[in-house]
């Protein structure tokens, strides 16, 4: 009698049980079968890369739309849009309430010049929530844009009125349909908010021009070429976030975690692999980093080959004959360091042969030409003063302009750059002077000349 | 025991019950995809072959690793009455001057060596002392990635005679320089020069007054950045040299600016043409009369779009004519939609008398076979455009020039290629596509449908 209440109990139990695995057997053996991720033509890139793709794509999970979407995020890193784009997809239909996949789904189709459909998707996503919607209203009002769909764009830019990148936007779009004034306005919130930024002065001064003032384009236009910012953009970010997937993932990512090997003295591992590397197949990265171990291991030699078969290769850049200068210096070959240095400088940029210009002046100190050396230390002081210039120090920039200028009273651009700086310091009798000093050198050296005729006499 | 087994059972199945679904949900989870992957649409731009008798074959030294050509000009250097080819080569580092000695063969001559300067963006053959001998305007590009720094210059290579060339900066100080070209803009009789300060985020349009004695005085026209190139032509017909630039990086637009005469231009420079899609990606304007009108047009190249780590080629990149139609006004007309256009040149490349038009591309789905690295596009003689597929290799094509090389009456075709990114494996440096015309058998096209995008 006390059996017989636990055995229906059981008996359900198993009943339900038996129903559930019916259900379930039912249920795998007849459900439609899972879409594969597709496989781009992953050979293009070097086997290790190629390799991870391969393990990416076989490790998806057919019904997790994270790991379709982080294997269309890595597509997408590496240019195979269109099947990024079907992995997108692919994760969006399986979470079809997911705002931030579906944002990325529509940026991939707005990268791939699916305007139409980009736009329908950013729309999605906005409806479903979006965190970040004004940043895709931004990429939509641009892709209104992409199809000359001004007013289109125009309604879109201003429900994402928060980012100065769409207010930048929408005074673009008024200059262009002859509201001067009106750009003006939005312009002068932006040159306000971010003075350093170059594109809202620059549009400023195209604003102005339109509108007949010319002392104020002018003005503007001076201001653009002193701002060093860029107009802060959405897209910054996800460019940022697609060039961090390149840069992590295969072989660029294999060679920065060797970097950091080397770096911690793991001199051994990190030769054998990238030695390996080379041999999969030769990069200049690669081999860079293995002159880095030669160097470390005293194989001075061997490092000054490597480089020289990476500029062999690559061509030479300032950079490329900076590294295999070097690699000469440490081998104890002096007059080819020298010799490639001075090729390197010539292809500049100043600012970033500095540290050059001072070997080169210690080069020549060594051999006993002060002419030279001071030559060279002239031009270090010139770059870095023309970069504390450039970076808003015109303070710092006139007296590395000045040192410079003591060495070497004879280059022009020099007592130009002065001019410049001081200038900013509303030293304008010492700018005519310097401006003055730079003609006597280079008669018809044009910006001293426009700056004596801003400046007046 | 019966009742304590009788729990125990009960306890299993109820756990069972309880975990069977779990089990079922993850053998669903990790069951192995079996079906089709999802659909891949490629957007790769291909065109229906054409029938041109075109034969392909490398110019200079086979590529090595990524070569990254960045210009390609069809001039007869030495005056001997062949056409040569000159070469800016930013991975050798030079220029490089391939002379035609008789017909089919070339020779490589650096113009300098070893090149003193950065990478060669572009070259202008111009006798600049006009001293009766051609010699070369150099845009030294300073470096090829977007920078700010001070990198470029202008710089005439002094032909000396005996295939010797003297370097001369004319212009330095400034930011990356796309083309110089030379005329004489201020009615003096000497020959000035105009500088596109391409830049990055910063650039200009400069004039540059040709003073004596190789000094040249430096006038700004337009603060803005990315002119790239800056053909001269009399555009309004009024007797002088006028100046047209395609400014690309913060704006899309093409501007004339009108010499008044004595040095002096147009303070308020004409809008010739400009979209409000900032991502159009205007790569280049030729001068050139395409409808033989006698008035100088324009084409406009657009297919550069570095935005992400790679490209992809866009619906709106492609070759846009701008017809002349006097008194400044020029009509846009679109003349070909083609994913990452880089360049176009003009030439009759079917013998009919009439201008047809050769365009590259450097950012094709590269990824997906027989995507079009060369097209021509057939001019009906009316100004109406079909596009013919002339090459899928090498891929990332970045400059064209067209010119009757091989002396049969058609023109020929030089490209080189900018190799930068992914996939490698269909390198070219410098390609010559030569006409092999015989009577009768170049019938230009197939009268097939033109190929448009998948």
């Amino acid at each position: 009698m006390n059996r017989l209440p636990r055995m229906p109990l059981a008996k359900v139990l198993l009943a339900v049980l038996v129903a559930e695995l019916l259900a379930g057997t039912a249920l795998v053996l007849w459900q439609p079968p899972q879409p594969v991720p597709p496989l781009p033509p992953v050979e293009i890139f070097d086997p290790l890369t190629a390799e991870q793709m391969r393990q990416m794509r076989d490790g998806v999970r057919p019904r997790a739309a994270e790991d379709w979407s982080e294997l269309a995020e890595m597509y997408l890193a590496h240019g195979f849009y269109p099947e990024a784009e079907a992995c997108y997809r692919r994760a969006c239909e399986l979470s079809p309430e997911h705002a931030e996949r579906r944002g990325d789904w529509a940026f991939c189709l707005s990268r791939m010049g699916r305007i139409e459909e980009a736009l329908a998707e950013f729309q999605q996503a906005i409806a479903l929530g979006h965190p970040d919607a004004a940043a895709l209203r931004y990429f939509a009002g641009r892709d209104w844009l992409r199809l000359e769909q001004t007013e289109a764009a125009k309604r879109t830019f201003l429900l994402a009125a928060d980012l100065p990148a769409a207010r930048y936007e929408l005074a673009r779009l008024d200059l262009a349909e002859g509201r001067g004034g009106r750009a003006a306005e939005r312009l002068e919130r932006l040159q306000r908010e971010i003075p350093d930024c170059l594109a809202p002065h620059w549009l400023r001064a195209r604003a102005e021009r339109r509108l007949g003032n010319a002392r104020e384009a002018e003005e503007y236009e001076r201001r653009a070429a002193a701002a060093r910012g860029r107009l802060p953009t959405p897209f910054d970010e996800r460019s940022e976030r697609v060039r961090q997937v390149y840069h992590q993932f295969g072989r660029q990512g294999r060679l920065e975690q060797l970097r950091q090997e080397i770096e911690r003295g793991r001199l051994a591992e990190a030769r054998r692999e990238l030695e390996w590397l080379l041999q999969q197949q030769w990069s200049a990265e690669a081999a860079d980093l293995l002159s880095d171990v030669d160097h470390a291991e005293g194989r001075f030699d061997q490092a000054r080959r490597r480089l020289g078969e990476v500029l062999d290769r690559e061509g030479p850049s300032l950079h490329w004959l900076w590294r295999y200068g070097e690699a000469c210096e440490a081998a104890g070959e002096l007059d080819e360091a020298g010799r490639v240095w001075l090729r390197a400088v010539a292809l500049g940029p100043e600012s970033e042969a500095q540290g050059l210009f001072v070997k080169l002046s210690q080069l020549y100190e060594s051999r006993g030409d002060v002419d030279e050396a001071r030559r060279f230390k002239a031009r270090f002081y010139h770059a870095a003063g023309v970069e504390r210039l450039d970076s808003g120090q015109p303070g710092a920039a006139r007296a590395s302009l000045e040192e410079s200028l003591a060495l070497d009273a004879e280059r022009a651009a020099t007592w130009y750059y002065l001019g410049q700086a001081l200038e900013a310091l509303d030293r304008t009798a010492d700018a005519r002077r310097a401006y003055g000093r730079c003609l006597e050198l280079q008669a018809f050296h044009g910006r001293a000349l426009d700056a004596l005729r801003r400046i007046g006499p | 025991m019966s009742r304590g087994y009788t729990g125990y059972l009960t306890g299993i199945l109820a756990a069972a019950v309880l975990l069977v679904p779990f089990v079922f949900w993850y053998l669903l989870q990790v069951a192995p995809a079996a079906g089709p992957p999802p659909k891949v649409e490629p957007a790769a731009w291909r065109f229906a072959p054409s029938s041109l008798p075109l034969q392909a074959s490398p110019l200079g030294p086979p590529p090595h690793d990524r070569p990254l050509l960045t210009h390609v000009q069809v001039f007869d250097l030495d005056q001997d009455g062949r056409l040569d080819v000159l070469a800016c080569d930013a991975q050798r580092l030079g220029v490089f001057w391939y002379r035609q000695t008789e017909a089919g063969q070339w020779d490589e001559r650096p113009l300098l060596e070893p090149w003193p300067f950065g990478p060669p963006a572009h070259v202008t053959v111009v006798d600049l002392d006009q001293d009766q001998d051609l010699d070369v305007l150099v845009s030294d590009l300073g470096n090829v990635w977007p920078t700010n720094a001070r990198v470029g210059r202008a710089v005439w290579l002094e032909n000396l005679g005996d295939w010797r060339f003297q370097p001369q900066v004319l212009l330095d100080d400034v930011r990356r320089v796309t083309d110089v070209q030379a005329g004489d803009l201020d009615g003096d009789g000497d020959l000035d020069l105009v500088v596109a300060e391409f830049g990055f985020d910063q650039g200009r349009l400069l004039w540059l007054e040709n003073m004596g004695g190789q000094a040249f005085r430096e006038r700004q026209l337009m603060a803005a950045p990315g002119p790239i190139h800056v053909p001269l032509a009399d555009y309004d017909g009024d007797g002088d040299l006028d100046i047209a630039t395609v400014f690309t990086q913060e704006e899309e637009e093409v501007w004339g600016f009108e010499n008044l005469g004595g040095g002096r231009f147009d303070p308020r420079p004409r809008l010739l043409y400009s979209t409000p899609n900032h991502d159009l990606g205007g790569a280049g304007l030729v001068q050139c009369d395409l409808d033989q009108d006698g008035d100088p047009d324009l084409l406009l190249s657009a297919g550069d779009n570095l935005d992400l780590v790679y490209h992809y080629p866009q619906p709106y990149h492609g070759c846009i004519w701008l017809q002349n139609l006097g008194s400044w006004r020029f009509q846009p007309r679109r003349l070909a939609h083609f994913g990452g256009t880089y360049a176009a040149a003009p030439g009759d490349l079917d013998g009919d008398g009439d201008l047809d038009v050769a365009l590259v591309s450097i950012f094709n789905d590269w990824a997906r076979p027989g995507a079009a690295s060369l097209a021509w596009l057939e001019n009906d003689g009316r100004q109406h455009f079909t596009p013919w597929q002339i090459a899928d290799q090498p891929t990332s094509l970045c400059t064209v020039a067209c010119g009757d090389l091989n002396g049969d009456g058609r023109a020929d075709i030089v490209a080189g290629g900018l190799h930068i990114k992914e996939p490698f494996d269909r390198t070219g440096r410098i390609t010559l596509w030569l006409s092999r015309h015989a009577a009768g058998s170049a019938q230009a096209g197939t009268g097939a449908q033109a190929g448009a995008r998948p």
